[in-house]
């Protein structure tokens, strides 16, 4: 019976990445260049996870070489709690096929998992590219033992496990406070937001822990050892310890055996209880009226702050900006003092810096698949197509240009720029800002999924977010890279002028196409 | 009030729509019956400006659907078969949303929006969110929303699904007070009993084409409309 859930399941991931919109099959080029991204997207993980690894193959001593698969399974973990922590409701709890099936002869157990199965094929893929550069790259630099392999394929599992646990417990945990409350949205946004900065400070710290380690690893390596599932799965790989291997596996089963036996008892009480909304009623008196833009904007704003997923999922690049903010406000003295060292660079340089990270603000890529089956009503409305494309840029800009506005302000007073630098300063990540954005509507009406099931599928997994993403990244590289190599031959500000005029044509030449192209696409999806 | 004139839209191979023409006066119920995948839904979809015909003219108070949408769309409302309305927006939110796109003032909307919520007994529900309301509460605030600029004609696709009887006894109501006062209804539905007693006018549809038009006593002269639909669909098996 799982088998068969599961090949439903299957199924529909299939028939998602070969048809269009579920209607018609993409063409073969379609099909191609999705490969290409998405052979592109490994390499990329490959690539950044293998240079961190070799780095430490350098360094570690022979008895310290755990460290080095300790690090590789961090990696994992922390990609699978990301990944995990919408997935698990979305596909677990709010499966729109949950009462269909409850309804049919099949044991509640086998649908929950088949569904934890299906959350967990994105870990175990991330676990498997990871622990497969980890591993070869270690085989090639020191060999290693026939158990030890068998202890990498174990943890390929194991890690996801782990990650799942902790993620389905942390989603169910949050449900249920928000459920509870009024305003559940906004509750939700909030303890996410509190799960994410702790998240991001652990992170930020693991990551110069990692450093730390890299450099005085094997001085740290005896008070890391006391973490014991970290030591012992690091050892299981490196010596081929099964000892190790048997505590790493208690440690990371019995956690995701006591989360699924919870999830199981309460599973069906969970996707079938309705806590009903308290009733309100209209109250005459408190109209106002709002122009056709204002209403559309409004829609915008709405929508994504009316869902979790699409909120987080997108606008994550701002929380960097305003941290950014804090920490340039807090180092301000040591910043300009390095500024008055190496002059000319550090203004821009941060700039480009703000534009790199507002490319990973994508609400967006994924606005034309989210009108989805409330197409209807736009569509049937005395409303110009060109009108519901500018209000989804406007509530982009509103987003992003204050906030931008700010950074800039804040280096300007930092560094004491000159008007010209200041001016770059300011417009390059407003004349960005709004390519980035036309770019990613652009690209939505290039590569829409209007028939999602779930929000994730589109706000997160869709081709459309994931091009937007790394391509404005891409991008920011692109205007950012020559900057460097041209440092010698000009000030960095007159470069910075020259990106300056370039992105304000394209924000010219990207306007006219969203008014031209972008609106006949868009009257021609149904 | 509505002509539609030789419509085609294909979907690939397929021809969903087929030369299909009707003329909707001012003061008609117009029914549109067929089997499923007759090609209604299209045929309406291509009418409210939510889908581009391949070929053919639509008219809505002389004015066309496909060269000036917009003044087309303010004089007319869609309500479609399933109403996926904004989850994320109260009944109020969205009603206010409507109003605003039609530019309808603050003293009109209010009234109208106390009108048709109390006519509909949803009045105490609007301040709750529409991913709250079960499937006829949203198909009844589909149907304000439709009413709350007061079109001349209205596009209804199978309007009765999910509604309780009282709700559809008004919705049949207002259908004829709208018709008396000039306007006009186009609206399909698989209830043929219920088109019967309603519409002065019907079209059959089979397979994308037009079988059957005209007044109701000249499509289904003594026979009932139920053997009328099912032998002019029979495929002959």
């Amino acid at each position: 019976m799982i088998w068969n859930l599961l090949k439903v399941r299957f199924a529909g991931i299939a028939n998602g990445l070969v048809t269009a919109n579920g209607k018609k099959k993409k063409s073969k080029a379609a099909v191609i260049l999705y490969g290409i991204l998405f052979l592109y997207l490994i390499a990329m993980m490959v690539f950044f996870v293998g240079l961190g690894l070799w780095t430490m193959t350098t360094i570690l001593k022979e008895e310290n070489r755990w460290l080095y698969f300790a690090y590789a399974e961090i990696i994992t973990f922390a990609l699978c709690i990301i990944t995990g922590i919408f997935s698990t409701q979305s596909q677990i709890f709010s499966a729109k096929d949950n009462e269909i099936l409850l309804s049919m002869p099949i044991p509640t157990r086998d649908i929950l998992i088949s569904r934890i199965c299906s959350v967990m094929i994105p870990d175990l893929f991330f676990a498997f590219v990871i622990n497969a550069t980890a591993g070869v790259i270690y085989i090639v630099s020191f060999g290693m033992p026939i158990l030890g392999i068998l202890s990498l394929l174990i943890s390929t599992v194991l890690v996801p496990m782990l990650g799942f646990a902790l993620s389905a417990l942390i989603g169910w945990i949050i449900s249920l406070i928000s459920e509870r409350l009024p305003k559940k949205n906004i509750i939700s946004i909030a303890l996410f937001l509190i799960f994410f900065a702790a998240y991001f400070y652990f992170m930020m710290n693991i990551n110069a822990v990692i450093r730390e380690f890299m450099v005085n690893g094997n001085s740290h390596a005896e008070s890391i050892s006391k973490i014991f599932p970290l030591y012992h799965l690091g050892r299981s790989m490196s010596d081929g310890n099964m000892l190790s291997l048997l505590i790493a596996t208690a440690f990371t089963v019995i956690p995701f055996l006591i989360v699924v036996a919870i999830i199981n008892r309460s599973f069906v009480k969970i996707i079938t209880h309705k806590r009903g909304e308290k009733k309100s009623g209209y109250v005459s008196g408190r109209e106002k009226s709002r122009g056709v833009m204002s209403a559309l904007i409004a829609r915008e704003f709405g929508r994504l702050f009316g869902s979790v997923a699409y909120l987080m999922n997108s606008i994550v690049g701002l929380f960097f900006v305003i941290i950014g903010v804090v920490i340039l406000i807090i180092e301000r003295d040591s910043l300009y003092a390095l500024g008055q060292v190496i002059s000319g660079i550090l203004p821009i340089g941060i700039t480009a810096v703000v534009c790199f990270v507002i490319s990973m603000v994508t609400p967006l890529a994924s606005s034309i698949s989210l009108e989805g089956k409330n197409f209807w009503i736009v569509r049937s409305m005395p409303i110009s197509s060109e009108k519901i494309l500018f209000s989804k840029l406007i509530m982009h800009e509103i987003l992003v240009a204050p906030i931008a506005l700010i950074c800039s302000v804040t280096v300007c007073v930092i560094f004491r720029t000159e008007l010209i630098e200041g001016l770059v300063v300011i417009l390059l990540p407003q004349l960005f800002s709004l390519v980035i954005g036309i770019s990613q509507l652009l690209i939505n009406l290039m590569l829409p999924k209007l028939d999602y099931i779930s929000e994730i599928q589109v706000v997160k997994q869709s081709a459309a977010v994931t091009v937007s993403m790394f391509g404005g990244m891409g991008i920011a590289l692109l205007i950012a890279l020559p900057g460097v190599f041209l440092l010698s031959l000009i000030p960095l500000y007159i470069y910075g002028l020259c990106c300056v005029l370039l992105l304000a044509a394209a924000v010219i030449v990207l306007a006219k196409t969203l008014s031209r192209y972008g609106v006949r696409r868009f009257e021609r999806l149904n | 009030m509505l002509r539609i004139e030789g419509l085609v839209k294909t979907y690939g191979d397929k021809r969903a729509v087929d030369d299909l023409s009707l003329n909707i006066a001012p003061g008609e119920i117009y029914g549109f019956i067929g089997h499923n995948g007759a090609g209604k839904t299209t045929a309406i979809k291509a009418c409210c400006g939510i889908l581009t015909p391949d070929a053919g003219r639509i008219y809505v108070n002389g004015i066309s659907v496909i060269d000036d949408p917009i003044a087309a769309k303010r004089i007319m409302a869609y309500i479609p078969d399933n109403p996926d309305l904004y989850d994320f927006m109260s009944g109020t939110k969205y009603l206010n949303f409507i109003a605003d796109i039609y530019g309808i003032n603050k003293k009109v909307r209010e009234e109208r929006i106390i009108k048709y919520s109390e006519l509909f007994e949803i009045r105490d529900s609007l301040g709750q969110t529409i991913s709250s309301y079960s499937h006829g509460m949203k198909q009844k605030l589909a149907i304000i929303a439709a009413l709350i600029h007061d079109p001349k004609l209205i596009i209804m696709d199978e309007p009765f699904v999910g509604l309780d009887p009282r709700a559809a006894h008004k919705v049949k109501e207002i259908m004829r007070e709208i018709c008396d006062n000039g306007g006009a209804i186009f609206f399909s539905t698989h209830v043929l009993d219920v088109a019967e007693r309603l519409c002065d006018k019907i079209a059959i549809i089979k397979s994308g084409k037009l079988i059957a038009s005209g007044t109701m006593d000249e499509v289904k002269g003594d026979s009932s409309l139920e053997e009328v639909f099912l032998e002019l669909t029979d495929d002959g098996e």
